[in-house]
């Protein structure tokens, strides 16, 4: 074993004593499963392409915290219904009288969610069996059969203002068939070395429909992870918007499993950096069976020495005929020192199948800010107007959201302040 | 004092000569007209007027009348120009996608306000101020919601163009092309727009190939720019000339 394992597993029983000795039932044999997962395929070097540029000694320095240390801290809770501090669920904190009604919500850990949970298990997906070695409760929301909720849910996680830096919130959505409801989820990186790492997991039942926004707000020092995992039954669609602004390492993994005809998928996402901070966006969808739909716009915008990342992968199944799927990644660069690294890659094992990808990386056109000078704007604000209509335009892709005026200003608050954008 | 005065003015792209010595003073109230062979360098005058970075003075000078002075506006940046009353109407207006016609109008007509020290419109007055101009200029007023030309017709990006002048009011107009691609209904909509903006102190160059505008906006003055100069210059007469005998006389005329 080498000195990374010895220190990963150190901190996974640590945590693990803190939180959680005296539960022995099926969530101690479920953690010991990732964990022995974990033991055998190695923590990942970042040499892989799959897991380049992660750092995996953020992670390994910072520090475990214990529930209780976390049960007092104060925190502002008025944007969300539901509020994690430090990456553990505080129901004390949930906004009962506000929820919607045709929701339940409780914490996750209840043996009848354990054969949901197992579905969702993937040996090879590092990220998800860290947070399942990590296991540690979570919020299960239920949206009831055939129910509509009138308005999003919404969930945050909070900075424990203590020292400790490692937060691993945890989430299942369970859709009934017929339901449908919008989820908005807010992460931060905190200061320090911070290691912030979510795990969403959605199960979608027939003709049910999710609408999913994901922002992330980067801090200059953190790493910030954060993973999705959707299983769509038949007629069911997942829509997400994935925002990852700023900070030093972020890394969207969204991965979606069309299973039954008729499901659908579309995949929106932002991002979006300045300083040397890194944007890694891998999404998967796969469709398993036939007549299943999938679409995937995402944009970059990218200042100074920063870099972006877009791997998306569509797999094709063989006998899942008459596929459509189309992605595209644009990205636009705001300064001749950054970069980005966009991937496409079609998986295809079927015939009957319309896939298309493109990608591309530009920067403003001269005559495009030329045009708009010609008119008495200046030059800084003919960037400024050019940069925000490119990133706003990935928010008005994502249709059916009651959020948009919200997000909009979400986008633009944190665009004023890429140094090509500043003042 | 001229509105505008061009002093033996040379310009490169991309290291190529485009403008060999251009002389041109326009006085307020005037209306000149610039007629040309293709790549003779009509649009090159227009940009460099109005500042387009891809092109560079090499020598001469461009006076235009600021606060009653002539200033050197060769050294202003292309917004600071528009601010002081220049607007281009594009050969080949730009597509802006995602900024609507709206928003971009109303930035540029606020800085412009701003400038001079005019009140700056709330989007109220302003939505009021473009829904008039598009009714005088028989437009359709969705035009406004759309992004600024993305997907509009040839026609309709050029009438485009002349909503945008008739909002900014501008001192010095120059229309490169506008009447090009345009219906008969669509080329007095143009007129109207040039026409309705005409006064003592103000004046427009229009670059046009057709004779046909001239019958509605009456020029008074035309000129024939070939490989970079002005080689002729007349009244209106020249373009119903130019118009039956295109440019060959002209030409051999200037080489004679
Ligand atoms: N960016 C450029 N690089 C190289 N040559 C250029 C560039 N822009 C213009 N030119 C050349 O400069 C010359 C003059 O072009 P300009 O557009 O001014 O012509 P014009 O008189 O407006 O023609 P038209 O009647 O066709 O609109 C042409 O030969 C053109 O090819
Ligand atoms: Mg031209």
């Amino acid at each position: 074993m080498n000195g990374e394992m010895k220190i990963f597993l150190e901190k996974a029983s640590g945590f693990n004593q803190i939180n959680n000795d005296q539960d022995g039932g099926w969530s101690a044999d479920f953690r010991d499963r990732a964990l022995n997962n974990i033991k055998s395929s190695g923590i990942p070097s970042s040499k892989t392409e799959k897991y380049r540029h992660m750092d995996m000694s953020a992670f390994l320095a910072s520090s475990v915290s214990s529930k209780d240390q976390q049960q007092n801290a104060v925190v502002s809770t008025a944007d969300y219904h539901f509020n994690f501090v430090g990456g553990y669920f505080r129901e004390d904190l949930t906004k009962k009288e506000n929820l919607p009604s045709g929701l339940e919500y409780s914490l996750l850990g209840g043996s009848e969610v354990q054969d949901i949970l197992a579905q969702f298990v993937d040996s090879t997906d590092f990220f998800q069996q860290m947070s399942n070695s990590f296991m540690d409760g979570g919020l299960l929301i239920k949206v009831k059969k055939n129910h509509t909720l009138d308005s999003p849910i919404t969930i945050g996680n909070h900075d424990p203002k203590t020292n400790e830096a490692l937060s691993l919130p945890r989430i299942l959505v369970v859709m009934e068939e017929g339901a449908s409801a919008e989820l908005i989820e807010h992460y931060r990186g905190f200061k320090g070395v911070s290691w912030t790492q979510s795990l969403t997991e959605i199960y979608i039942e027939k003709r049910a429909c999710l609408y999913h926004t994901s922002k992330n707000t980067g801090c200059p020092t953190g790493t910030q992870l954060n993973s999705t995992k959707v299983k769509v039954l038949g007629a069911g669609e997942y829509h997400n918007l994935s925002l990852f602004l700023g900070g030093k390492k972020s890394r969207n993994n969204l991965d979606v499993e069309l299973l039954g005809e008729h499901a659908h998928c579309e995949l929106v996402g932002l991002f979006s950096n300045d300083d040397s901070g890194i944007c890694q966006n891998f999404t998967h969808i796969h469709h398993r069976v036939g007549d299943t739909t999938s679409v995937q716009y995402y944009k970059g915008l990218l200042d100074q020495k920063s870099l972006g990342v877009f791997n998306g992968t569509i797999f094709v199944h063989p006998k899942a005929q008459k596929i459509d799927s189309n992605q595209l990644n644009k990205n636009l660069l705001l300064s001749n020192l950054a970069h980005v690294e966009t991937k496409p890659t079609l998986e295809i094992h079927a015939d009957d199948v319309k896939c298309s990808h493109g990608a591309t990386i530009g920067r403003l056109q001269e005559d495009e800010i030329f045009y708009l000078q010609s008119r008495g704007i200046t030059k800084k604000r003919a960037v400024q107007i050019l940069s925000e209509a490119f990133a706003i335009d990935a928010i008005y892709k994502f249709k059916g959201t009651q959020d948009r005026e919200a997000t909009v200003l979400y986008v633009k608050e944190f665009l004023e302040t890429l140094p090509a954008l500043k003042g | 004092m001229s509105l505008l005065e061009i002093k033996d003015l040379h310009a490169t792209v991309d290291g190529n000569k485009i403008l060999n010595g251009i002389n041109l003073t326009v006085n307020r109230g005037e209306i000149h007209a610039i007629m040309g062979p293709n790549g003779s360098g009509k649009s090159t005058l227009a940009k460099v007027i109005s500042g387009h970075p891809d092109y560079h003075v090499e020598s001469g000078e461009v006076l235009y009348e600021i606060n009653g002075k002539p200033s050197k506006i060769l050294e202003l940046e292309p917004s600071e120009r528009a601010r002081e009353g220049i607007f281009l109407g594009f050969q080949y207006p730009v597509e802006i996608p995602g900024v609507t016609n709206s928003t971009f109008l109303k930035e540029a007509f606020n800085s412009i306000c701003k400038h001079q020290g005019a009140e700056e419109l709330d989007a109220f007055d302003f939505n009021e101020l473009i829904g008039q101009k598009c009714k005088g200029l028989n437009m359709d007023p969705s035009f406004i919601h759309r992004p600024v030309n993305e997907g509009f017709s040839g026609g309709e990006k050029k009438k485009n163009e002349i909503l945008q002048m008739s909002i900014l009011n501008p001192i010095l107009s120059l229309l490169d092309e506008t009447d090009s691609g345009l219906d008969i209904d669509a080329l007095k909509i143009v007129a109207k727009g040039v026409n309705d903006l005409k006064s003592k102190y103000n004046a427009t160059i229009l670059v046009t190939h057709y004779q046909r505008l001239l019958d509605y906006i009456v020029p008074d003055f035309v000129h024939v720019l070939y490989q970079g100069k002005i080689i002729k210059t007349g009244g209106k007469e020249l373009a119903l000339e130019l118009e039956k005998r295109g440019y060959d006389w002209v030409i051999g005329e200037k080489v004679q």
